[in-house]
């Protein structure tokens, strides 16, 4: 009875959680005609799907964008998990003076939006001539406070005393962190891994900033080039189109690693609670 | 002493970013510091960005533990339920401003066809001023609400299984005496997180608007940092843009040194 | 002598040491990026050893504005901006776009087609900072099949709002679904203009802010009439236009630039048509706009080069790709004849140009406040369309607000 409630209940959340998706897929298959013939959800034909596809890889190089998209948000989560793992156990097991202070620090950094340092960002980018490049892409994020935050709460609950064994069997500290409290964290990167990529790849402001060559597009930015305010509105099956080819890769990514990443993050059905 | 580099590092650079943010006003603001002419405008902007706060954040921190919760009990089932609610977070939002453009259009829209079917009024969601600022928050909700979910779940799993069985033994019965119980303070570090990051980003909530409303109809949708974003580098006036940014400093400092008295006391 | 050492170091750069110039050009609208690529690299057909390197597109005009300033700021600007009009002078005003006088003294403008009308469209105090790239006004879009189901005649449209609302009211009665009327507030405000132009007033003229006067009170107040009286929804334009392309919406008004889009879009579904702007009275016109070729390098040899290109794009063939792939009528009496039989074939396409005896120049807002006045205006419409003031308390609160801005 319980359970039935629950599913109903789940079930209606889902239906609205995922409208916008089948509407962007179906519009995606349809002509214009039939787009604006009235009916609620029109009718896909292959013939439409075929065109409306052709139109979206055609009119821009969305390939290009998708590839650009992989290499900055790769670049970003290898270079900020490298960084944030250390500083996480530091601020969570090395006591040192004004490590309160630290963490205050790190939470106010981490709620600084990108908007706020943009410009001086950017002449920063500038003056070096990073402008349309990978490195002004990634380095502003490589310092993640998200994640420093994240390890920082995980490490904190490791048992000091495995710490303490470990010391006396001669691991240095940076082992200590990669070789026990990274696997014992997996959880927390995974976690942060997902928000990071998702993060990433869908950021329009940045990119939007450094970015003025088509070649150096991430696909956000790309997706823009379909949706110039009105002019273009008109072409639904073609705008959408080019929304489901961006959306998918995240989509299937998070498909297809699904269970692995489950494995740290989710309940397994044995032990689940009652 | 090897670790404290990184940190150092860390910290360094967490406040250039912030010391970046304020030059770059000094910088402008030499030349440029206009008097806050209409004060109207800015206020309308923090208010939005309240009530939107207040909308969005405790209905995806608490609607996701419920959601949570829900799955955490149908074993296999609940993997497709939390399939389903991570969709909207993997989404890019540019790219499906226009599924909900189209799902939410004042005539053909599917969201007016249900609500002409079941005898209302069909209503203009992005473009009525009373109502914008809603949908916007029910966008914000749909596309936050499943990271959240993914995070209780991890939280719940990490749960020993026999806390439940002796909760039970001693005397809580009901599903609420355990939740009160034993998920709760085990669930403890997971809530900080998520409240944090649920705070942050309905606080700092940018792109909806930038991409859907562009703060319209008649200032209805501005929120802080557009407001800012469009003070700044669009209309160039420093001074208001300035103003702005002060307000939403104060803010952020305010809530993270509440969290991190919070998480002290808790940990 | 400083202009005329640049001439001279000009025309040297160009037949001497012109050997492989880059151009960085910047514009803005990403549909536009089809034609504005087609033009550049006819031109660079011609001229191999000039490279135009295109920017990626703005999202509008504002933004493509912005973009610049951030990249002269930088010290890394585009060495050519095609500017929306209304924001040529913000331009100007902050040292962005250098006289042109350098490059123009070696050339007749008139013999190469240029009017002094259509040079004066990108003057600033009568100094020539630019060359018009393309030129718009609005027109009126209908549906002929619901105007002549309304009793209308799409051969002989209305010529004054009156008429036009009263058609849009018999359009609206056709059907529930059916919509008469559609005037967009725009992306700024220049179809605000357009409505005071119908009186034939301009917003600032002699030191005058047009709202605050009763013949620009009255002329605003249409945009009251249009959805008090003729049925208009205070809907997003770009939610009307689907409407419009769903054969549901009578009456549409935009930029003539929309052709194109219309044509692609509708195909043989229906058939549509456009005609003149209606009057308020008279006297009534129609405000141009579009944008402006500007030159921002001050590298003789860039200058040269970038010079060369913009007059094959403002020349007779650029603008007759231009305006056969947009809609815009031709800035170059030199584009007309190559452009006959294209217009005879679409007549849809003709219709602003032959509102251009009645068309004011480009009108942009003194000061650096151009946007935010436009953004003002914006919010106002917004606030009348959906009742929050009335018409003469939005035209206060405009004259209010407008004051404060220019200077």
């Amino acid at each position: 009875m319980m359970r039935a409630a629950s599913v109903f209940i789940l079930l209606i959340v889902s239906v609205f959680t995922l409208a916008p998706f089948a509407v962007m897929i179906t519009f995606s298959m349809a002509g214009t005609a039939e787009i604006y013939a009235g009916a609620m959800l029109p009718r896909p034909t292959f013939e439409a799907a075929f065109e409306n596809y052709r139109t979206a890889v055609t009119e821009a190089p969305l390939m290009r964008f998708m590839f650009n998209g992989v290499v900055v948000c790769a670049a970003i989560l290898v270079l900020q998990i490298t960084i944030a793992a250390p500083a996480g156990y530091a601020l969570a097991k090395l006591p040192f003076r004004g490590r309160s202070l630290m963490l205050i620090a790190v939470v106010l950094a981490l709620m600084i939006p990108m908007q706020l340092p943009a410009i001086p960002l950017f002449l920063a980018a500038a003056n070096l001539g990073l402008l349309n490049t990978y490195t002004a892409l990634v380095t502003p994020f490589v310092i993640s406070a998200i994640a420093l935050f994240l390890f920082r709460q995980f490490f904190l609950n490791y048992p000091q005393a495995v710490l303490e064994a470990a010391r006396l069997d001669g691991f240095s500290e940076l082992a200590i962190v990669w070789r026990l409290l990274i696997p014992a964290a997996w959880p927390a990167v995974a976690a942060f891994s997902t928000i990071s990529v998702i993060n990433h790849w869908n950021d329009l402001y940045w990119p939007l900033v450094v970015i003025t060559e088509t070649e150096m597009m991430t696909p956000p930015v790309g997706i823009t080039t379909f949706r110039s305010t009105s002019e273009s509105s008109g072409n639904v099956g073609a705008l959408m189109a080019g929304g489901v080819l961006v959306t998918a890769p995240l989509v299937l990514a998070f498909l297809f690693l699904q269970r692995s990443l489950m494995q740290g993050i989710s309940v397994s059905t044995q032990d689940s609670p009652r | 002493m090897l670790i404290l580099g990184p940190s150092l590092l860390a910290l360094a650079l967490s406040f250039t970013d912030f010391r970046l943010g304020i030059q770059d006003f000094r910088w402008v603001g030499i030349e440029n510091y206009r008097g806050l002419a209409s004060e109207a405008g800015l206020r309308q902007s923090i208010l939005n960005t309240i009530i939107f706060v207040a909308v969005v954040a405790p209905i995806s921190i608490f609607g996701a533990l419920w959601v949570a919760i829900l799955i955490a009990g149908l074993g296999r089932l609940g993997a497709f339920f939390q399939t389903t609610f991570f969709l909207p977070v993997t989404a890019t939002l540019v790219a499906m401003a226009t599924a909900w453009e189209v799902l939410l259009h004042p005539t053909f829209g599917i969201a007016n066809s249900l609500l002409t079917a079941l005898g209302f009024e069909p209503q203009r969601f992005l473009s009525d001023p009373d109502l914008a600022l809603w949908t916007l928050a029910l966008i914000a909700i749909w596309k936050m609400l499943g990271y959240n979910v993914l995070l209780f779940l991890a939280g719940l799993s990490t749960i020993d299984p026999r806390l439940y069985e002796a909760a039970t033994l001693d005397g809580a019965a009901s599903g609420w005496k355990r939740f009160v119980l034993v998920t709760r303070p085990m669930l403890a570090p997971v809530m900080l997180f998520v409240t944090v990051i649920t705070l942050i980003r309905a606080f700092s909530e940018f792109e909806l608007v930038a991409v859907l409303t562009n703060g319209g109809p008649d200032g209805a949708t501005e929120m802080v940092l557009f407001t800012l974003y469009q003070e700044a580098f669009r209309f160039f006036d420093i001074g208001k843009a300035a103003a702005l940014a002060v307000f939403f400093l104060a803010v952020v400092m305010t809530i993270s040194v509440l969290q991190i008295k919070l998480a002290d006391k808790r940990a | 002598m400083r202009s005329l050492l640049f001439a001279i170091s000009a025309s040297l750069a160009a037949t001497v040491a012109s050997a492989d110039t880059t151009i960085t050009l910047s514009h803005a609208w990403p549909h536009h990026a089809a034609w504005q690529s087609q033009v550049a690299s006819d031109f660079m057909e011609k001229n191999p050893d000039i490279t135009i390197d295109i920017q990626a597109p703005s999202t509008d005009y504002d933004e493509g504005f912005v973009s610049v300033i951030r990249q002269s700021l930088a010290g890394t600007p585009p060495d050519v901006f095609l500017v929306g009009s209304h924001l040529l002078g913000e331009l100007a005003v902050r040292d962005l776009a250098p006289p042109m006088d350098d490059l123009l003294e070696s050339v007749d403008m008139a013999e190469l087609g240029y009017s002094d009308e259509a040079l004066a469209l990108t003057q600033i105090d009568g100094v020539q900072i630019g060359l018009p790239w393309s030129s718009s006004t609005p027109v009126m879009f209908y549906n002929a099949e619901l105007v002549r189901e309304a009793g209308g005649d799409p051969e002989n449209m209305p010529t004054t709002w009156d008429e036009t609302i009263e058609l849009a009211q018999s359009i609206e009665a056709l059907g529930d679904d059916i919509e008469g009327f559609y005037y967009p507030p725009s992306d700024d405000d220049w179809l605000v203009q357009n409505l005071l132009a119908t009186a034939g007033l301009a917003p600032y003229a002699d030191c005058e802010i047009a709202f605050a006067t009763e013949e620009g009170r009255k002329a605003f107040s249409l945009w009251e009439r249009f959805h008090d009286e003729a049925g208009q929804e205070p809907i997003p334009n770009s939610a009307a236009r689907q409407i419009m392309y769903a054969a549901k919406l009578g009456l549409y008004f935009n930029s003539t630039a929309a052709v194109r889009s219309f044509t692609r879009e509708i195909g043989d579904r229906f058939e549509w048509g456009t005609a003149p702007m209606p009057k308020l009275t008279d006297d009534g016109g129609v405000a141009s706009g579009g944008m402006a070729a500007v030159i921002l390098t001050d590298d003789p040899e860039k200058r040269a080069a970038a010079f060369e290109y913009i007059l094959y794009g403002t020349g007779a063939e650029g603008q007759a790709t231009i305006v056969k792939n947009t809609g815009y009528m031709p800035v170059n009496s030199g584009a007309e004849a190559i452009l006959a039989d294209f217009y005879e074939e679409n007549p849809a396409w003709e219709t602003s140009a032959t509102q251009m005896s009645r068309s004011l120049p480009w009108f942009a807002w003194p000061g650096e406040n151009g946007i935010r006045i436009s953004q003002e205006v914006l919010d106002t419409l917004q606030a009348v369309a959906n009742d929050r003031l009335s018409s003469d308390e939005a035209a206060d609160r405009l004259v209010e607000e407008i004051s404060g801005l220019i200077e």
